[in-house]
């Protein structure tokens, strides 16, 4: 650990964030976390900051948690759990400005989004494998971030022309491999995991965050590409993973107006198709992924922003066949219809 | 106005006999966006969110400050070929469900 505390600057679609700590260790995994928006000048004054700091044991984490903070989620210890970060026991509340999301023995994060500054404290983090570290920075950033009306969803993103499709739904049913298929016929890639979504004026848009795209074995398979990526596919902590850039040309993009939504689900089918769904059931269907409620004027805002989405796109469930390199097929003639309506 | 919250009376016993005179308010912490005639509610209290069928965001349309249950019970009848009782136990089970969601509250006037 080290004493002196690095600064990082970045700038995210136009956010400056300040990024500090005193370990070298969680410095070097949050600037490789965002290595796309990384600035080589000082933060300007007013910027959003996040703060780390590694601690030696929970008991040195300068934060009293006040009984009358107001307790919204809880995440009790389990028997026999609490290897993953989505197993650990977990508390949320909220103390005035202050959002408290206390994981224990691990650490904890104090965001205050009407100060615009995060505080994360890590127990021992160089015995932690730097995925956990980046999972930390990661919900401080986004905490952050919905105070200045830009929202994450977990989904895949991409973009083509500068029109954009975002994939959503729960995990296993073809989100990566659906994103994987549009990647390899020439889309861009904006986010294989959290892209951010920001009303531009009247348009819903869809920002990259871009990060390593994590892959089962299976799902390897199913593209040569992938199976013959070699030294470019790298074992991470439960996953494979590579970037998007050493694979495929097109690349990555930066942000695009949204125009379709798409939620793949997988049949035992050898065709895939698509099928309209009426808007309100995609939104309903899209809040699970996207919508957590902290503050209610955030979350108020959130929520109309998810609105305004769906009423932007056309929505789909995607019943995902065993053709999965054809998908464009399905996709292309739709985007192209979308352009067309818009011009 | 008096609010209608009683503990130690249960809803379900007083409501089918006060469509007249009971009023149905969305809470402040409710917040709700309609999509092709059907409605969301967000409850920012408890972060739940529920949706309602074509027939329940019609009586969710309907709520207002001066409108009685026995109001939007004519109003269902009104617009749907349908059973004044069977209307009438749709729209007790709805209201019943959204009190107990905590998405309305409900107001017995004199």
């Amino acid at each position: 650990m080290m004493s002196t505390a690095s600064v990082s600057h970045f700038s995210i679609h136009g956010l400056d964030l300040s990024f500090h700590s005193t370990s070298s260790a969680i410095s070097t995994s949050a600037q490789h976390h965002l290595r796309y928006f990384l600035q080589g000048s000082l933060p300007p004054p007013g910027s959003l900051r996040i703060i780390f700091e590694a601690v030696n044991h929970a008991t040195s984490i300068p934060v009293t948690i006040s009984p009358t903070a107001r307790r919204l989620f809880s995440r009790p210890v389990e028997e026999g759990g609490g290897s993953t970060w989505i197993d650990w026991p977990c508390e949320v509340s909220q103390d005035h400005t202050q959002l408290i999301i206390n994981f224990f023995s691990r650490g904890l994060l104090l965001i205050d989004g009407y100060a615009g500054e995060a505080r994360g404290y890590l127990v021992n983090p160089e015995s932690m494998h730097p995925d956990l570290y980046v999972r930390f920075v990661h919900s401080a950033l986004v905490e952050l971030l919905k105070w200045k009306k830009f929202y994450t969803i977990h989904a895949t993103a991409l973009e083509k022309d500068g029109w954009g499709v975002l994939i959503t739904g729960a995990s296993g049913q073809g989100k990566t491999t659906t994103f994987l298929s549009l990647l390899r016929s020439g889309y861009r890639c904006l986010s294989d995991d959290h892209p951010f979504i920001h009303e531009n004026g009247n348009a819903i848009e869809v920002l990259a965050f871009p990060d390593k795209v994590n892959v089962r074995e299976n799902t390897i398979n199913l593209f040569p590409e992938l199976k013959n990526a070699g030294a470019f596919l790298h074992q991470g902590m439960t996953k494979r993973y590579f970037y998007v850039e050493d694979l495929y040309p097109a690349g990555i993009g930066r942000s695009c107006v949204l125009k379709i939504l798409l939620f793949p689900h997988v049949v035992d089918q050898s065709t895939s198709w698509l099928e309209p769904i009426p808007k309100s059931q995609a939104l309903a269907d899209l809040l699970p992924h996207g919508l957590l409620v902290y503050n209610p004027q955030v979350a108020k805002q959130e929520f109309q922003t998810l609105t305004n989405l769906v009423q932007q796109v056309d929505c789909f469930r995607l019943h995902f066949g065993r053709d999965v390199l054809e998908v464009p097929r399905l996709i292309d003639p739709i985007l192209e219809k979308a352009k067309e309506h818009e011009m | 106005m008096s609010k209608v919250f009683e503990p130690e009376s249960r809803l379900e016993d007083w409501l089918p006999s006060s469509l007249h005179n009971t009023v149905v308010n969305p809470t402040p912490e409710t917040h709700v966006s309609i999509l092709d005639d059907k409605a969301i509610l967000l409850n920012l209290d408890t972060g739940a969110y529920h949706a309602l069928n074509s027939v329940g965001t019609v009586i969710w349309e309907n709520i207002a400050p001066d409108c009685t249950l026995a109001d939007i019970h004519a109003i269902l009848c009104d617009r749907y070929e349908v059973a004044e009782e069977t209307a009438r136990e749709d729209l007790l089970e709805l209201v019943i469900r959204l009190y107990h969601l905590g998405v309305v509250t409900l107001e017995r006037r004199p």
